[in-house]
């Protein structure tokens, strides 16, 4: 034992822990500090965080195609489209049409729905939400 | 009151139950927990009310949990306000319909396990809570 560990040990028993433990901030930076793999992660979150700000489905897809380990290029291809498509609409500067976006959702295991609101006067809105309707392929 | 502040709940050996639980997840799992704690429970108004379904949950009176999906897994971690705090009791991977009752009656144990110790006469003065704490009030002039 040593002798910080011994220190350690006195104070405790001189004072009860207290039932606060590590702040949300502590216990983060102390991964961080420990794993390139972990702030590699966080910075990724950090910034899928603020994309959504600006543009949810681009954060959307960023996150889930982060998640399932896929490159931007294997989604591309899988969902019919070309890697810059992918790659512009994950900066959210880009909004995908209606039939790509639908692919690009499949490849990742999701299905796309659209929602119609009408506001009623001193009513609740009204709501239609459905799946994307299918293009005939020509 | 000050803004709510995120915490892991320690218990008398000095082991934070929850921090343990997210270190054994891989990194990319730890990370994307730990942002969503820090973005839905940190600096929060203290009247202002929870983060909406599908984010956060009531499980039982004030018990709540954080519902963190990551890719096809569910993770769950059960919470408490204390004052401004947001005290991080359990955590668990989630694989059935409900929360199972020994994890809610574990993370109840440990609320009042950790009232107690907090009301403790002489009451153990929270330590200096890090670098997310909400700035100390300025004394007036």
């Amino acid at each position: 034992m040593d002798k910080l560990t011994i220190m350690a040990r006195t104070a405790e028993s001189a004072h009860p822990v207290s039932p606060v433990g590590s702040t949300a901030a502590e216990a983060s930076d102390q991964w961080a500090a420990r794993s390139e793999e972990y702030r590699a992660a966080r910075d990724e979150y950090r910034a899928i965080r603020e994309l959504r700000k600006k543009n949810w489905i681009a954060a959307h897809v960023r996150e889930r195609r982060y998640e399932l380990e896929l490159t931007q290029q294997e989604v591309a291809e899988r969902a019919g489209t070309s890697h810059s498509y992918v790659s512009k609409l994950e900066r959210g500067d880009h909004m995908p049409t209606i039939p790509v976006l639908q692919r690009i959702l499949r490849v990742l295991d999701e299905e796309l729905l659209i929602g119609i609101e009408r506001q009623l006067p001193d009513e609740e809105p009204e709501r239609e939400v459905a799946p994307a309707p299918e293009l005939a392929v020509s | 009151m000050a803004r709510t502040q995120a915490v892991y709940y320690r218990d008398e050996k000095a082991v934070e139950p929850v921090f343990d639980f997210l270190d054994t997840l891989p990194a990319k799992r730890r990370a994307k927990i730990s942002e969503f704690i820090d973005e839905y429970l940190n600096d929060r108004a203290p009247d202002a009310p929870p983060a909406e379904f599908p984010i956060t949950s009531q499980v039982d009176g004030e018990l709540r949990e954080l519902r963190v999906r990551f890719a096809g897994t569910r993770y769950r971690l059960l919470y408490q306000r204390s004052d401004n705090l947001a005290v991080l009791l359990h955590g668990i991977e989630k694989h059935t319909g409900a929360i199972p009752r020994g994890d809610i009656d574990l993370a109840r144990r440990r609320m009042e396990d950790f009232t107690r110790r907090m009301n403790a006469s002489p009451r153990v003065p929270p330590r200096a809570a890090g670098r997310d704490a909400p700035a100390p009030r300025r004394r007036r002039p």
